[in-house]
């Protein structure tokens, strides 16, 4: 239960993030996460997961108001990609940003506490 | 910690550091193609971001229901109203307004469109694309077009009121810039990592130049060149005549109703002149050079644009007819967009405009219709220098005495910044120089010259009346147009409308002229009063199809050299000679019809031929089963034709069989050949030596050639689409490729079945890169209604429904309603609508 507001939060945090003040808050978010739960082992998961869960729910908002399928396949079309590319592209790298982020804050925060 | 303890402590901790270093690296790669481009591909943060990033392109895909901005300058509030097929209507109280909301909603829909044209005549698409267009801006750089559009731009005093309507409508481009969200950043700028540059008015000019290029470009002199070296001067004189071989004028002659066949016995070939072929190959690589070909947007083309009005006593309604049929080339977005300006009292125009352009160069209002084809005169000559230095030439001589060279350097910069390459373009009087095969060239051409065509099509959108339209665009300098009008008075008339130069006697258009005489510049130009014309002639209907405008028994004036083929006008004077009650929709099926009006004069000499042939037992068993099946031709090339494939390669096959001897060594890139209209000439000569198949020892007629293109021609159609079929159906083969601007992939439309052919109204010869830009007709009752459609959309952005929604009406030949309402209230339930007002 812990763990699931956890998530939620950081999912929002993130999504807020990117939405007023741009792609970056994506590490920045996740770092601060990592940092503050640098005793949790699924820290850097949990960031890859709110951050995809973050961009895909934007994406959502997206479509509701969009035709993100074909631009998504257009994209793929231009640089000779399968249509649904841009999108696990697009979740990836947020995932890969927030769990890259998540594991440096966290590994510091730990190394920097004594044994 | 006993160090029992800590050794586990150390390695648990040297392991966390390690798993710190390789996530920081990762992590770092990470950000930095998230910030920062890698090669072509852009920086992926700001690309992927789905707030702001490409994902926005969907969100904005749609124009908001309803929006309203404070934009600076704006005097009144300005009201604009989208139709159901997002046709701005813009309701300003006064014309700088309305050009103002023009460049914001034009802006709002084509912004990338408007700067990559500009860039392009500019020669600035390096700094957007990068070096790969280095030798597109050195070519764009060279012609001279920008620094042409600055030097017009420049002749406008600053207090003339059309030069404030070109400020205001780049105000209203770079208002519609301030207020745009990072979200509404268009697609292709999200690609290419780049961001919109501040608009600036003279690029109206750049645009109007670029057209210019496209339309006005003539290189006579040096394809005639090629042509002499490899037949001889009388033979390419007789291939690329001065006079059309057929005569279907633009201005009608009195009492004719038949095209007039002027043909003439083409004198033999002469043998190749080795020496002089030299040069004339580089003329040739200079004159096909893919940069060139690029900039003026042709490739392998039939480009052919149709105009005709009709007079009230020939039609059901008893009003006035004009239909507007230009071709260019088609792309995506396309080159159009539609729009309606009104100012009360003032201006009440619809039509369509070359976005950046402030102008409606082929439209209508409440009292006349107006539109055009391209007369394709030669306003361009090359003029061979004499320089001091053969590589950096400071002088050229002029009457004996050295005159200083005017010098312009062009530095081209690429993406960063940095300057790539700069080239120094050598000016005389005359214009900028090149330099092929070691001689200097100068060029002179009207393109060039001082003018204010964006005035002139202002002021004629404001006109009630063809004399009144006419009257003004009589100071119209280019490019040379055949403008038809009509009007609700019932008027109809047509004028080849542009600068044509009079050159002193002896000096041709057609071949380069001496530079070292002052005397063989122009000496001025036409008179309007002898321009190729005509008002409401006995006829009934005006028409032309970019043929020849005067027929030289009237006029032997020389205006230009190898004319298109009529075979569309007269196509077109057959449709409106066989019908004295045409309607609107009548008017929308001719500008579709699919029949061709050279078809008979080959097929029936082929069946004759071949007949001969089986007659004497010396018949190719293909060429008979080829003759036997265009039988049953109806000489349609409508997309589910079967038989008119294999008429198409009997002629490519007879094209290249009777023009062998224009093929020069195998550095010449492509052999100009004469026009079908020529060939026609030939037929009338069945043992010329054109004949002659160089490559074989026999000696070939032409019944033999016929035999020979026809049997070669159902072997080769066979072979590619097996036995005579489904598979031999026109709309497999001749099809319609729109491509986009930046020719990506997915964002053009390919393999759209067009019932075009070889001299149809639609010609489509080429890659099927051109065509029918845009398809109008006006029907000048007393309330003006119209109809009309372009491939494409409103829209830039390719996720749109409206990128490319008027495709399909377009494909089947059909036409929209065009709405033109009177007030902004005369539009019931817009689709979308934009209240701009005045900042507070």
């Amino acid at each position: 239960m812990k763990w699931l507001a956890q998530f939620i939060a950081l999912t929002t945090l993130i999504a807020g993030g990117t939405w007023w003040l741009g792609w970056w808050m994506v590490p920045v978010a996740a770092a601060v996460y990592g940092a503050w739960g640098a005793r949790q082992r699924s820290a850097a998961l949990t960031a890859m997961l709110a951050a995809a869960a973050a961009w895909g729910a934007l994406l959502v908002y997206d479509a509701s108001v969009g035709p993100v399928m074909r631009l998504s396949a257009l994209f793929g079309t231009v640089f000779h990609l399968s249509p649904g590319t841009l999108l696990v592209v697009t979740l990836a790298y947020a995932g890969l940003l927030a769990a890259t982020a998540a594991v440096c804050a966290r590994g510091i925060r730990r190394l920097m506490t004594p044994a | 910690m006993s160090e029992r303890a800590a050794v586990p402590a150390i390695v648990a901790r040297a392991s966390q550091a390690a798993a710190v270093v390789l996530a920081g690296a990762v992590l770092a790669v990470a950000l930095y193609i998230g910030a920062r481009p890698l090669g072509r591909v852009p920086a992926l943060g700001p690309l992927l971001d789905p707030a702001h990033g490409i994902w926005a392109v969907a969100r904005t895909a749609e124009l908001p229901r309803a929006m309203s901005r404070r934009i600076t300058g704006l005097r009144d509030s300005v009201a604009v109203r989208y139709d159901d097929r997002a046709v701005p209507h813009i309701f300003a109280q006064n014309l700088e307004d309305v050009m103002r909301a023009f460049g914001f909603v034009v802006a709002r829909d084509r912004l990338f469109q408007m700067e990559l044209q500009t860039r392009a005549t500019a020669g600035t698409l390096s700094e957007l694309v990068g070096a790969s267009a280095l030798e597109l801006d050195r070519e764009a750089r060279a012609q001279g077009l920008a620094w042409g559009a600055r030097r017009k731009w420049r002749a406008i005093p600053d207090t003339a009121p059309d030069r404030r309507l070109v400020e205001a409508y780049a105000e209203g481009v770079n208002a519609y810039l301030a207020q745009m969200s990072p979200d509404e950043v268009p697609f292709e700028y999200r690609l290419l990592g780049a961001t919109p540059q501040p608009w600036r008015p003279e690029y109206t000019y750049y645009l109007l130049a670029r057209m210019s290029l496209t339309l006005a470009w003539n290189d006579e002199e040096l394809r005639r060149a090629g042509i002499e070296a490899l037949v001889g001067e009388k033979a390419a004189d007789a291939l690329f005549p001065i006079e059309a071989p057929i005569q279907e004028p633009i201005q009608p002659v009195a009492g004719r109703r038949a095209p007039r066949f002027a043909t003439r016995v083409l004198p033999p070939p002469a043998p190749h002149d080795s020496t002089r072929l030299v040069i004339a190959e580089a003329f040739q690589r200079a004159m096909t050079s893919p940069a060139l070909a690029a900039l003026r947007g042709d490739g392998e083309v039939a480009v052919g644009s149709n105009n005709w009005a009709v007079a009230p006593r020939r039609t059901a309604a008893g009003s006035a007819l004009l239909s507007g049929d230009p071709h260019l080339q088609l792309t995506l977005p396309s080159i159009w967009y539609e729009v309606h300006l009104q100012v009360p009292g003032v201006l009440d125009t619809y039509g369509v405009t070359i976005p950046g352009g402030p102008i409606i160069p082929i439209g209508f209002n409440r009292a006349m219709a107006w539109t055009a084809t391209n007369t394709g005169a030669d306003v361009l000559d090359y003029y061979e220098e004499k320089v001091d230095d053969a590589r950096h030439p400071t002088r050229y001589e002029l009457d004996g005495a050295w005159q200083p060279l005017e010098r312009r350097i062009e530095a081209i910069r690429g993406r960063s910044g940095r300057v790539l390459r700069t080239d120094t373009i050598y000016h005389t009087h005359r214009g900028p120089m090149l330099r092929i095969a070691g001689r200097w060239l100068s060029r002179r051409w009207t393109a060039l010259d001082i003018s204010d065509e964006g005035r002139l099509f202002h002021e004629a959108s404001k006109a009630r009346s063809v004399d009144e339209w006419m009257a003004v665009m009589g100071g119209y300098v280019g490019p040379a147009q055949n403008f038809l009008t009509a009007d609700t008075l019932g008027h109809i008339a047509i004028r080849s409308t542009g600068r044509f130069p009079v050159r002193p006697p002896g000096i041709s258009g057609t071949r380069i002229t001496d530079g070292t005489k002052r005397a063989n510049d122009w000496l001025g130009f036409w008179p309007l009063d002898r321009y190729p014309q005509a008002w409401d002639p006995a006829q009934g209907y005006l028409a032309s199809a970019n043929q020849q405008p005067k027929d030289p028994v009237v006029d032997p004036s020389y205006l230009g050299s190898d004319w298109p083929s009529p075979f569309r006008a007269m196509r077109i004077n057959a449709l409106l000679r066989a019908d004295s009650a045409v309607t609107p929709d009548a008017m929308r099926r001719f500008q579709t019809d699919p029949t061709s009006e050279q078809t008979a004069l080959f097929v029936g000499p082929m069946f004759d031929a071949v007949a001969k042939a089986t007659a004497a037992g010396v018949a190719d068993t293909f060429a008979v089963r080829g003759a036997a099946l265009l039988r049953d031709w109806d000489g349609r090339f409508t997309p589910e034709n079967e038989r008119a494939v294999l008429y198409d390669a009997m002629m490519q096959e007879l094209t290249m069989r009777t023009w062998d001897e224009l093929r020069g060594s195998t550095n010449v890139r492509r052999a100009p050949t004469p026009g079908t209209a020529v060939l026609v000439e030939l037929m009338r000569d069945a043992t010329s030596p054109w004949w002659d198949v160089r490559a074989t020892p026999a000696r070939e007629t032409r019944d033999s050639v016929l035999v020979a293109s026809i049997g070669a021609a159902y072997r080769s159609v066979s072979r590619r689409y097996g036995p005579p079929g489904p598979r031999w159906r026109w709309s497999n083969i001749r099809t319609a490729s729109i491509q986009h601007l930046l020719r990506l992939p997915g964002l053009g439309r390919t393999r759209i079945p067009m019932p075009s052919g070889r001299g149809t109204l639609t010609p489509s010869d080429g890659d099927g890169s051109h065509g029918a830009s845009w398809r109008f007709v006006v029907e000048l009752s007393p309330d003006v209604h119209a109809w009309g459609t372009y491939p494409g959309g409103q829209s830039g952005n390719p996720v749109s429904d409206r990128y490319d929604d008027r495709l399909s009406s377009w494909t089947a030949g059909k036409l929209d309603t065009l709405r033109f309402p009177r007030d902004a209230a005369g539009l019931a339930s817009p689709r979308y609508s934009l209240t701009l007002r005045p900042e507070r």
